[in-house]
């Protein structure tokens, strides 16, 4: 005779069974879509775009700031992705490897506009003289100190703590070892206490 | 607390995460996704791109694209032509050896007629004899 219920089976362990089902689900589909698209199928790409615009373009603001080049910085990372997808292996992640592309692509960008940024910094650093009433202002503040950090202490930073990548994958995305993201974050968050520290004193 | 955050400041976090928010339009991922499919689309056609009559951007594929069928065929064919004139080189230059070498044969295998020289009295060939006695 069959049993009616399920008991025994707890519904948190149900739910994450289904979950766990659910992401298998996305990765073959995933799969597929990288199968196809290495095949020549744009829209299979297209698929792919779709799903990975929003990390990419985080991973790419993590390391330019600016909406604008991160942006273009996104759109470099997916014409390189195209171009080499056909090098790529399916059964690894795609996402890291958009990402590590992605990041390398904004760190270029960062490279190339180095002077660009140099300018920007000179302009932000006079905003901690206007009127502090102004709702921005601890913003603005924030975009001066993270501009004076090293692209790459600045790209552990945001992606550690805004984007909550662990060290492993900002390991692999940066393309440097678990260790130094680890000791970047710290001399990043002791440089932006004290970048930050100096530009209250001056306000 | 995790470990990574025992120097950090969640002020500073609650305004990283504002000032680097993406953004919440859905029209404005759905417009990236359309930009960066177009530069792919561009990217993937080297060929010209043209004006059409309507007025949009027609892809016209290269001349060559009808024949890239043949292009496995056409690559045996000329393998087979090259491997053809390699050998007929080879086999060119292995008669003209052989040809050369029956003719040397042929001219030795001629008698020769060998004549001895009578032993000349001239001054210049009492030299060495000369010489020799000192």
């Amino acid at each position: 005779m069959p049993r009616k219920s399920v008991r025994g089976v707890p519904s948190t362990g149900v739910d994450a069974r289904a979950a766990a089902e659910a992401l298998a689900a996305a990765r073959e589909q995933e799969r597929q879509y990288v199968l196809a698209a290495q095949e020549g199928d744009t829209g299979a790409f297209a698929q792919l775009v779709r799903r990975h615009q929003q990390r990419a373009y985080a991973v790419a603001r993590a390391v330019l700031l600016s909406h604008e080049d991160a942006e273009d910085a996104v759109q470099e990372g997916f014409l390189h992705a195209h171009r080499a997808l056909s090098r790529f292996r399916p059964d690894q992640p795609f996402g890291a490897w958009l990402h590590r592309i992605i990041s390398n692509a904004a760190l270029d960008l960062a490279r190339r506009r180095k002077v660009r940024d140099t300018d920007e910094l000179v302009d932000t650093h006079a905003s901690p003289f206007r009127d502090p009433a102004e709702a921005d202002e601890l913003q603005d503040r924030l975009r001066s100190a993270l501009l004076q950090l090293p692209d790459r202490q600045r790209s552990v930073l945001v992606l550690h703590d805004v984007e909550g990548y662990k060290h492993s994958e900002i390991g692999a995305m940066l393309g440097i070892p678990e260790g130094t993201a680890r000791s970047d974050l710290h001399h990043a968050r002791a440089a932006m206490r004290t970048i930050l520290g100096s530009l209250r004193r001056l306000a | 607390m995790h470990s990574d955050d025992f120097d950090r400041d969640p002020a500073v976090t609650l305004q990283l995460r504002s000032l680097l928010r993406p953004p919440a339009d859905a029209a404005y991922w759905d417009g990236l996704e359309s930009r960066i499919m177009e530069r792919i689309l561009a990217d993937a056609t080297p060929s010209v791109l043209t004006t059409s009559a309507t007025g949009s951007l027609a892809a016209i594929t290269g001349w060559w694209e009808p024949f890239s069928q043949w292009r496995r065929i056409g690559g045996a064919v000329a393998a087979a032509a090259l491997a053809l004139v390699g050998w007929g080189l080879w086999d060119t230059a292995g008669t003209a050896d052989r040809l050369a070498y029956e003719a040397a044969v042929e001219a030795l295998s001629t008698p020769l007629d060998s004549v001895g020289r009578p032993l000349s009295d001239a001054p210049r060939e009492k030299t060495v004899p000369d010489l020799f006695r000192y």
